[in-house]
């Protein structure tokens, strides 16, 4: 009868785990003036709000690393969270087996350490991916009502120019609701 | 005074049973027993038994257009492009020869075939030739999704949906669009929409497309109301995405065609959608709150098909206002104007509001404007 050993096996993996989540959205600016003017107002006023130029996209990064990137041309807003995390994981088996086997053994054992680390280090990528994606979720709320903002004043400015192109600006009214109310003589 | 009743074999007898559940002469349960059972098959039917198939089939098929919408009174554009009288679709034309190939056969002998319920399910191989054919796949489509139940996960219909002869079908994909898609299929090219607007002698459907009208709204409806149930994004966006190409390939073809009163039907679901505020959640599920955020959004855009439709239609609206009194196809347009009036356009800045909301998520649109203009002294 053959002697049988205690196997113990320990295994540990390193990785570097990125994760990310965007939305995108168009942005709604009526057509009351030509393209160019109104993509020009938009970066006047997003400039205003600390958006900086990057080609002839408008980008501002928020505290937390979350990108905002405004492609002008297209009219589109993009909100983009990424982060990278190293993730260590260890784990220590143990087993007896009979001495004739006992590579075949260690090689099995190593082989569903591996598997095992590899599921957990899986699972916290997905953990960490659902709260960038949480996170990203409050974080689109709170620049929505920005946005909202920019798109009325972006507006408002150009049909103020409009306006004013197609006569005398006898009043401006801005009503609580955000809605506005431009008399013109023409 | 009548013969002797005609002697089928056994199989035959199986066969001629599902030909008449497929046309709708018997329910779908009766025959459940033989649906992918591999059971019999006969290779050839006998004279009396081919005699009653055609006979089944032809009779069984104007029975299912005519139920499923073709005994309404309706109206379309006749051969000249000028509105054609209303009436029934037996009024309307001249009444169908229904031509069935060796496709038909092949599909039956299929349905009794090996087991459907199986990853290998035998490949239907046999395309359908003439529009009797294509009609007696979208009815087996229908029967086994009765089978399949609502709840339960579509082995049955999904099997004959992944059959390569079926997801080519642009009518099948009018009328069963969530199943091809969940099968896996993706929409057929320009020219295979372009097609059904051919002569009837050339494998055309507007024969179909007048007389299942009312059964595409009612369709599109229902399969806008299951959607709600999904909570998937992927199961969404593969749906919803199949839904945008399949009308807009359609429209496109309709246009192109000059047949835009084959796509009224668009505007009638839309405008029935849409007849109240719509709000989100009539679009789109719970989407699994766990899901990416991109995913949930694409989701959501997707599932705004009829919506992006509508808003086709009403550029096609904008069109039909613009032909004059003197213009070519000014009857036509008045007719399309009318039964577009009557149809969607009230629903019309509720398809909107409903597009805007789905675009937003967490991304608005601008506060309303308006400007006043005063007449100067």
């Amino acid at each position: 009868m053959s002697r049988r050993y205690r196997l113990r096996v320990s295994e540990s993996i390193t990785r570097v785990v990125h994760v990310e989540d965007h939305v995108e959205a168009a942005l709604e600016l009526l057509p009351v003036l030509a393209p160019e003017r109104l993509s020009q107002l938009l970066a006047e006023e997003l400039a205003r709000r600390g958006f900086t130029r990057a080609g002839g996209d408008m980008i501002r990064t928020e505290d937390d690393g979350t990108e905002v990137r405004v492609a002008r041309a297209e009219g589109t807003i993009s909100i983009r969270a990424q982060a990278d995390a190293e993730i260590v994981r260890a784990v220590e088996k143990e087993t007896m087996v009979p001495e004739e086997r006992r590579a075949e053994a260690e090689q099995g054992v190593r082989a569903e350490a591996r598997r095992a680390l590899e599921a957990a280090i899986d699972r916290e990528g997905e953990q960490r991916r659902r709260a960038l994606t949480a996170r990203l979720e409050v974080k689109a709320r709170e620049l929505q009502r920005e946005l909202d903002d920019v798109t009325a004043r972006v507006t408002a400015a150009a049909l103020k120019e409009r306006a004013a192109q197609l006569g005398e600006i006898e009043s401006v009214h801005e009503a609580e609701d955000g809605s506005l109310t431009i008399k013109v003589r023409v | 005074m009548t013969g002797p009743a005609p002697t089928v074999t056994a199989a035959e007898a199986d066969l001629l049973q599902v030909a008449r559940a497929v046309v709708g002469l018997c329910a779908w349960e009766a025959v459940e027993p033989l649906i992918g059972r591999g059971g019999a098959r006969p290779a050839a039917l006998h004279a009396p038994a081919g005699r009653l198939l055609e006979e089944t089939l032809s009779r069984g098929l104007v029975q299912m257009l005519a139920r499923r919408g073709g005994a309404r009174p309706l109206q379309f554009l006749g051969s000249q492009g000028n509105p054609a009288a209303a009436g029934r679709l037996w009024q309307r034309r001249e009444p169908p020869v229904f031509r069935f190939t060796a496709s038909s056969l092949a599909l039956l002998r299929w349905l009794l075939g090996g087991n459907l319920r199986s990853v290998d399910v035998a490949p239907l191989r046999a395309r359908p030739q003439t529009l009797a054919d294509q009609l007696l796949v979208i009815f087996a489509l229908d029967g086994l999704a009765t089978l399949d139940g609502e709840l339960g996960p579509a082995h049955l219909s999904g099997a004959l949906a992944a059959q390569e002869e079926v997801r080519g079908l642009p009518l099948a994909w009018l009328t069963a669009c969530p199943v091809l898609a969940v099968a896996g299929a993706t929409p057929p090219a320009a020219p295979a929409w372009a097609s059904m607007f051919a002569d009837e002698q050339a494998g055309g459907s507007t024969l179909a497309l007048e007389a299942l009208a009312p059964d595409l709204t009612r369709r599109w409806l229902a399969a806008a109301r299951r959607k709600r149930a999904i909570s998937a994004p992927a199961l969404a966006v593969r749906i919803g995405t199949a839904e945008i190409a399949v009308l807009a390939a359609f429209m496109e073809a309709a246009s192109r065609a000059n047949r835009r009163d084959l796509a009224l039907w668009i505007a009638d679901t839309g405008g029935r959608l849409c007849a109240r505020p719509l709000p989100v959640e009539a679009l789109v599920g719970a989407l699994d709150p766990q899901a990416p955020l991109s995913d949930r959004l694409a989701a959501r855009r997707a599932s705004g098909a009829l919506l992006g439709a509508l808003a086709q239609w009403t550029r096609w609206d904008g069109e039909h206002r613009n032909i004059g009194f003197l213009d070519d196809g000014h009857a036509a347009a008045q007719f399309l104007l009318a039964r577009y009036e009557a149809l969607a356009s009230p629903a019309v800045a509720n398809a909107r509001a409903a597009q805007a909301e789905l675009e937003r998520l967490a991304l608005g649109t601008a506060a309303p404007f308006a400007v006043e203009r005063t007449p100067a002294p």
